[in-house]
């Protein structure tokens, strides 16, 4: 069964003559260690679709199901336990909090998921190390360059070991060097975490040199 | 979210903007300062009318006096008095006012005079609901020490000095504590006196040493004519006079010295308007029986009852107003200086309140800055799997943790303030007494500082709803693009 499974799915913004169609029954599946890249031009729908996958906005219409759990008929805290055990999310602009030190940003998914405080530090300690930041571990953001900022929103993602991994334009806000160190760290922790990768980008070199798989949006379809 | 957790997300959260929650935390200390320390006020205020005034006992005192003689008026229902002649309705009525007010103001017409006899007191003792009935004997005397020669021993001076005496009974609760040097009376017939060391002092006995000497000393007693009334205007200083002729001498002991009584120290409230002029004092029984040595006095100047309980009391005083006779207790005074003091309580209270309303509008206004501040950041928190309700009790406990704190130095300066004003307030009344005040006027009980946090936290919270819904409610896409 794939990990992921979109069916007829449809988002629209707005309501009569000022409705917007962002995704038009888009179908697609997702197989548990495939490392998805999803590109497209803005406006295509790539963003809803991440949003859609994240349990952060819900479907018009069709039935988004991840690890078996339908996310279109879900209360807003399965969706909050969904978000919490199920994925991990990278988002282009790091989201760190500023005067957290890389650990505590790391441990943010720890606190809110209840991990109890004796736990915290090894895993904390794993996913620094996992993106190769043990030692920038007391730093806050403001002492981090942009590469080892998004590192660490790598790690605060995967510090829980979810089976999926959504990435909204990670190497966006990074210089092309950066970039190829950031999908190369995550083709790495996908194979040896073993979790699935959907990782939206608008470049297709770095989808090339990391993604199993290809998934072309146009004006909110999955172009064939 | 566990608690411990949630506890340092708000103190992080405040301690992100120092100055605003100084600010903020501020008008909580404020307000909750007001609202402690008048709190604290009317506990003080009322606890020292209770404890001096509104006891028990002294609730249970009536005091009687000669009357007007109203029992008339007031056994046809306190009906309004006749008004003859061909008038208007609202001339009669004016008139019938003021008939009523001068009755109260003194001997009114067509009424007679109440004087407390042998037998009023014998009808007074047998009132029901009464404990006691003792009468207050006042009389003036004149003071010597008979020395061996038969003259005034007293240093200074060679004429007598002359001394007002109150009756009051071997088992009085106060005055035995006031004692200087001897003791007070062993039992209510015991020949002797009890005397003032002021009196001592005009007679020239100034220090301790001197006045203590004169313990077992015999004191002479001279007594000159003069009839219930005369003795009556002596509390006034008016009499009876040195040229009237010697009754009676009496040699007595003298049993103690005795001091006055402190401003606010313990006393019999209604004993103590009669007590207040006396020289000496006399055991009651052989008080009656110097009394009954002069003929043609009648009865004591008034008589201090006592209700078995303050339910008696209402019914005691309207008994003895139907005999004519004056009667006065505390009870209404005290409902009056109740009423007054909770009347001030709500007043002050409504104004620490305002300004506890303006700190919560400080609070809401400082979470609602909050939340657009950080609406990435619960944007990013919802996406991390923050549900609405931990995004929520976020901010209540930040709005808590405010109040808390706020409420804790509020509470702690309400305390400090209580002891400054206790102080103040103390040499106050040891300025307007000239005596040493042992009492509280702020009282700060365990319960009011508890009272006074749990408010504050309360109130913290409750000012969080609207910026935490706010909060709750924020869209994680539209926060996570702003």
């Amino acid at each position: 069964m794939p990990l992921v499974e979109l069916r007829d799915v449809e988002k629209r913004y707005g309501r009569g003559a000022a409705e917007v169609a962002a995704l038009r029954g888009v179908t697609m599946d997702v197989e548990r260690g495939e490392f998805v890249a999803v590109l497209g031009r803005s406006g295509s729908g790539k963003s809803t679709l991440m949003n859609l996958l994240a349990g952060l906005d819900r479907p018009t219409s069709g039935t988004i199901r991840v690890d078996g759990r339908d996310l279109s008929q879900a209360t807003p805290a399965e969706l909050a336990a969904y978000r919490a055990r199920t994925i991990g999310v990278v988002f282009q602009q790091f989201h760190l909090l500023p005067g957290r030190t890389a650990a505590e940003q790391v441990a943010l998914p720890l606190v809110l998921d209840e991990t109890p405080p004796g736990e915290r530090a090894a895993l904390v300690a794993a996913a620094l190390d996992a993106v190769g930041l043990s030692r920038r571990a007391t730093h806050v953001p403001a002492e981090l360059s942009g590469g080892e900022q998004q590192r660490v929103a790598v790690a605060r993602a995967v510090v829980r070991k979810p089976p999926l991994l959504l990435c909204d334009e990670p190497t966006g806000n990074l210089d092309s060097v950066n970039a190829e160190a950031v999908v190369d760290l995550l083709s790495g922790l996908r194979a040896r975490l073993g979790c699935t990768v959907v990782m939206i980008t608008h470049e297709p070199d770095l989808a090339d040199r990391v993604a199993s798989r290809r998934v072309r949006m146009e004006d909110g379809r999955i172009a064939p | 979210m566990r608690a411990a957790d949630l506890r340092r997300e708000a103190w992080r959260a405040l301690r992100a903007s120092p100055l605003r929650t100084l600010l903020t935390g501020g008008g909580i200390a404020v307000g909750t300062m007001a609202l402690t320390l008048i709190l604290s006020l009317s506990l003080g205020l009322t606890g020292v009318l209770a404890e001096l005034v509104a006891t028990d006992e002294q609730l249970r005192h009536l005091v009687v006096m000669p009357g007007f003689g109203r029992a008339e008026s007031r056994k046809n229902g306190g009906a309004a008095p006749a008004v003859e002649g061909e008038m208007s309705d609202v001339k009669r009525q004016r008139l019938q006012r003021v008939m009523l007010k001068r009755t109260r103001g003194g001997p009114p017409f067509q009424v007679r005079s109440v004087v407390i006899d042998a037998e009023t007191e014998k009808e007074l003792s047998a009132l029901p609901g009464l404990e006691s009935a003792r009468p207050f004997l006042q009389e003036r005397f004149e003071l010597s020490f008979p020395g061996a020669d038969g003259r005034n021993a007293a240093p200074t001076t060679e004429k007598p000095q002359g001394a007002l005496s109150l009756a009051i009974q071997a088992d009085h609760p106060y005055y035995p504590g006031r004692l200087l040097a001897g003791r007070w009376f062993a039992r209510d017939d015991e020949p002797g006196v009890v005397i003032h060391e002021y009196v001592l002092y005009r007679m020239g006995i100034t220090s301790d040493e001197a006045q203590a000497a004169l313990v077992g000393k015999t004191i002479r007693l001279t007594a000159r004519k003069s009839t219930a009334m005369q003795q009556a205007a002596a509390m006034l200083g008016i009499g009876p006079r040195g040229d009237a002729p010697v009754a009676y001498t009496e040699d007595v002991p003298v049993l103690g010295v005795i001091r006055e009584r402190f401003g606010m120290e313990r006393a019999n409230v209604l004993e103590e308007a009669f007590a207040m002029q006396a020289d000496l004092f006399l055991a009651t029984d052989f008080a009656r029986k110097l009394w009954d040595r002069q003929e043609g006095r009648g009865g004591p100047q008034a008589m201090l009852l006592t209700a078995e309980s303050i339910g008696d009391v209402e019914s005691v005083e309207s008994r003895v107003g139907d005999m004519g006779l004056e009667v006065r207790s505390i009870r209404e005074g005290v409902q009056a200086m109740q009423t007054f003091l909770n009347v001030m309580t709500a007043v002050a209270s409504v104004l620490a309140g305002i300004a506890v309303f303006v700190a919560a509008l400080g609070i809401v206004n400082t979470l609602v800055m909050s939340v657009l501040e950080r609406t990435k950041e619960i944007g990013l928190l919802k996406a991390l799997g923050a549900t609405d309700g931990d995004v929520a009790r976020l901010f209540v406990a930040e709005a808590a943790l405010l109040g808390f704190a706020g409420g804790a130095i509020g509470t702690a300066l309400g305390w400090a303030l209580s002891l400054v004003g206790d102080a103040i307030g103390r040499r106050l009344i040891e300025q307007a007494f000239l005596m040493p005040y042992e009492g509280d006027l702020f009282r700060f009980p365990a319960w009011l500082t508890f009272a006074g946090l749990a408010f504050a936290v309360v109130v913290a919270c409750t000012a969080a709803i609207v910026p935490t819904l706010r909060a709750a409610r924020v869209d994680p896409v539209a926060a996570l693009r702003s």
